[in-house]
């Protein structure tokens, strides 16, 4: 019981960083139908920058990750200002493709900056964690609280931003019908910037919880951003709420299945499942829902 | 001297599209369309379908980039400057939005995900101005109160008059000097149109432009004051609005006959009226039928009947629930209550294509075609249900599966050539204008030879010419091939001549029902529905 009630939490923990990964790529996709390859690419620099604010420079972890998450932000802005939005009109095969460039070039420029090594992000709670409920009791990585913390805090300025604020409603419109919003005003280049800006500051937020605690930085953190890929997927490419939800439950199989399968199945086979865990529910959600559990199905009134 | 110094140079129009030609792809669809509008005066454009009303539009708000449309020759000016396009796309309209040019779109493009409010105010630019955001929103709520109670409702849930409305007010947010209308009054009950048209006249009084892309070309006549006909991406004809409504040209935009038969239909007994008459066998039958979204009732209990070969016209108000009458027969609502028959057999509960197996066709308020695929193409889609061959037949092309494809394709080009089509025979249907595609989607009904065929405000969007076509049609399909029809549609005039019997709905619930002469002429059916004072109505000019 007590090992269920620790994977299920460190599971929620890690699946609300996916979903604050996949929320990256549905800000964008949402405003410009674009699927950002290069958002992985903005999460490790976002990292590094915090890394650099606060191992190299020396200020302080927290307002060092919140300098970083704007530095990221002002680069998503201007590699909008400079690249995407000079493709408006263009096929979006063409764009995406453009994205990948993008990530390659990204990537290049972290390690010729900051090598390939690992680093430590030194965030204050590293590898401690405490236990509820005396000796006995769930052991509780305080990784996986400031993941779950953070993650929440994030996910619901999204959404307050997006229901209450003007920029979050014509955000709403553009991603609706973009000639209408067009039409009524409403400037789409400036709106697509702030996305790209909001993902790569979202991106940064999520890149450094991924990297504190045990695991450090490295290059291969931008993978991370394919590992979120299936949430986004389960949730559907459209939906913030989906992001989560498909976030979570990622989170939840990969790490219940980390912790019970390698007991029940044989071998190598029992200790490498849990990676291809994740692919069989998104295969299994993708057959029965297409468009993701919360995907828009094409909602028309006839 | 200090007299004769101020030579009065005279005033510049508002709006001066100088021999404008505009091309998609470089297919030429406007050329050298020269149209002035005045500081505080209405224009109305008008054509048939495909004549470039929608394109002239476009071009002066911006948008032609979404279109991938181009401005080739000539020029829009705006309070004397140069409007130029810009190359990205089509985003420059945002810009020209704050210079005080507002498009509403046709077919009441709104954002459905966002409520009423939300979409009201991304329509207002400026938005730090809150105050004046505000008081932009109380003169919209104000002209159309009926979406006062509709703030939080998602614009999604709006039935379509609802939505032009809305459409309306969000471009009246950023109170423009120039006020583009694309078909304003498509899908509006009669009442509506009447507010529309004295909004108008208010707006024009204080100093706002108006251009008006109408088919319906009474209902922009009535506020017009100069008018341009287009034909075929020129323009034809143009001058004083009455001039050109009494010429040759405008004779083609009257509206039709109305009933002339004055026999009163009982409200009282509108249920019994909803029956069909006894002689005849009832091939659709609609028991207790409710719906309900959350709180909200769209249907309330009703029960009519369709007979075979019969033609059946549903009317009320916007928001009555018409469409949603039609929704809950082929199922693409699920009723909350009551019971859809074909034939005696129960409808609720099957899938919408298992229903259109049955034999019931539809069309829709909005096109819904295969945007991609050429008109033939579209039509063959509605043979589907009665093709034999399998999969595998038609992959290998067996002798028999291609004889079968070809009877079904000379059907489908019996069809183009009954509802004239034949001109946009190969063009992919997303390409056509908004009336034609209507047209397409009568034709796609044909084709499945339906027993059953519901049409959603099929004259919405088409000039009188093309009613009338429409009207023929139904008319021919009728009688030789026994189909019924259960329509929605504003037009009286086509109504009239259509219909066998009418059903009046408001809020869900039936109002008046009974053959169709009588019910239009009822005193209750006038007020609730046409909005004018109960009376004798003096016969409309043909």
């Amino acid at each position: 019981m007590t090992k269920l009630v620790q994977l299920v939490f460190s599971g929620v923990a890690i699946g609300a960083l996916y979903g604050l990964v996949a929320l990256g790529f549905v800000v964008i996709y949402r405003a410009s139908h674009v699927v950002n390859f290069a958002h992985g690419s903005f999460l490790l620099l976002g990292t590094y920058l915090t890394y650099g604010f606060h191992q190299e420079i020396g200020i302080a972890f927290f307002p060092a990750l919140g300098l970083a998450a704007l530095a990221a932000g002002a680069a998503g802005l201007v590699v909008e200002r400079l690249a995407l939005r000079r493709m408006v009109g263009q096929p979006v095969f063409a764009v995406i493709m453009m994205t990948i460039g993008l990530a390659v070039v990204i990537d290049a420029l972290v390690v010729w900056k900051w090598g390939a090594g690992r680093l430590s992000v030194g965030d204050p709670w590293g590898v401690s964690a405490f236990r509820l409920g005396g000796d006995a009791g769930i052991r509780v990585a305080a990784v996986d609280v400031a993941r779950l913390v953070a993650a929440g805090a994030v996910l619901a300025a999204y959404a307050l931003f997006c229901r209450f604020t003007a920029l979050g409603i014509t955000m709403r419109a553009t991603a609706s019908d973009q000639e209408a919003a067009v039409a009524s005003g409403i400037d789409v280049g400036r709106v697509h910037a702030v996305c790209w800006a909001i993902a790569a500051a979202v991106g940064t937020v999520a890149g450094v919880l991924l990297a504190s605690g045990p695991r450090g930085i490295d290059p291969t953190l931008s993978a991370v951003a394919l590992a979120a890929f299936p949430a986004l997927v389960l949730g559907g490419v459209d939906s913030p709420a989906g992001a989560v939800v498909g976030g979570i439950m990622l989170g939840l199989v990969e790490v219940l299945a980390a912790g019970y399968l390698p007991g029940l199945l044989p071998g190598r086979l029992g200790a490498n499942v849990h990676t291809v865990v994740p692919y069989l529910v998104l295969l299994g959600v993708l057959l029965l829902r297409p468009s993701g559990m919360f995907g828009d199905r094409e909602q028309a009134r006839l | 001297m200090s007299a004769s110094r101020s030579d009065p140079s005279p005033v510049p129009p508002l709006l001066l599209v100088r021999d404008l030609a505009v091309s998609y792809g470089g297919a030429p669809v406007l050329q050298g369309v020269t149209v002035e509008v005045d500081t505080g005066s209405v224009a109305a454009v008008v054509g048939a379908n495909g004549a470039g009303k929608t394109t002239l539009l476009r071009a002066i708000s911006g948008v032609l980039g979404f279109h991938r449309g181009r401005i080739v020759g000539g020029s829009v000016e705006f309070a004397g400057q140069v409007l130029r396009p810009s190359s990205n796309g089509g985003a420059e309209a945002a810009g020209r939005v704050r210079r005080g040019i507002a498009l509403v779109m046709e077919g009441g493009r709104v954002f459905p995900g966002l409520t009423v409010d939300e979409n009201l105010r991304s329509g207002a630019p400026g938005r730090r101005h809150r105050e004046r955001s505000d008081a932009a929103r109380a003169r919209v709520l104000d002209l159309f109160p009926a979406l006062v109670p509709l703030g939080h409702t998602p614009a999604g849930r709006l039935s379509g008059g609802e939505r032009q409305m809305l459409a309306i007010g969000r471009a009246l947010m950023s109170s423009p000097r120039l006020l583009l209308l694309d078909e304003p009054f498509l899908g509006l009950a009669p009442k509506l149109v009447e507010q529309l048209q004295e909004f108008l006249r208010t707006v024009k009084v204080g100093g706002t432009a108006v251009v008006i892309a109408e088919q319906s070309a009474e209902a922009a006549f009535a506020v017009a004051d100069r008018a341009f006909v287009l034909a075929e991406g020129t323009v034809a004809a143009s001058g004083r609005a009455p001039d050109i409504a009494r010429r040759d040209i405008g004779r083609l935009y009257l509206p039709g006959p109305r009933p002339s038969s004055t026999a009163t239909a009982s409200t009282a007994t509108a249920a019994d009226a909803a029956a069909v008459p006894q002689e005849r066998v009832a091939l659709l039958e609609v028991a207790g039928l409710s719906l309900r979204f959350g709180p909200v009732t769209a249907l309330d209990g009703l029960t009519m009947q369709v007979a075979e070969a019969e033609i059946v016209a549903v009317i009320g108000p916007n928001g009555a629930g018409k469409t949603s009458v039609l929704n809950c027969v082929n199922q693409l609502y699920r009723p909350s209550a009551g019971s859809v028959r074909l034939a005696g057999t129960e409808l609720t509960g099957l899938r919408p294509w298992e229903v259109a197996r049955l034999g019931i066709a539809r069309t829709f308020q909005q096109p819904a075609l295969v945007a991609h695929l050429d008109v033939v193409g579209n039509l063959l889609v509605g043979r589907h249900r009665l093709m034999t061959g399998g999969l595998l037949g038609h992959a290998l092309r067996l002798r028999r599966w291609r004889r079968e494809e070809s009877t079904h394709r000379c059907r489908c080009e019996e069809i183009v050539d009954l509802l004239g089509l034949g001109r946009f025979r190969g063009r992919p249907a997303g390409q056509l204008a908004h009336g034609i595609q209507k047209v397409v989607e009568l034709g796609r009904a044909l084709a499945m030879e339906a027993r059953l065929i519901l049409l959603d405000e099929p004259s919405a969007g088409m000039s009188p010419e093309e009613t009338d076509q429409l009207a023929r049609g139904i008319l021919d399909l009728r009688a030789h091939r026994d189909v019924a029809v259960l329509m929605v549609e504003h037009r009286v005039g086509l109504v009239g001549r259509l219909a066998d019997r009418v059903i009046v709905l408001d809020h869900g619930r039936l109002v008046a029902a009974g053959p169709t002469a009588g019910t239009l002429a009822d005193p209750e059916v006038e007020r609730v529905y046409l909005g004018r004072p109960a009376g004798p109505q003096p016969e409309a000019a043909r």
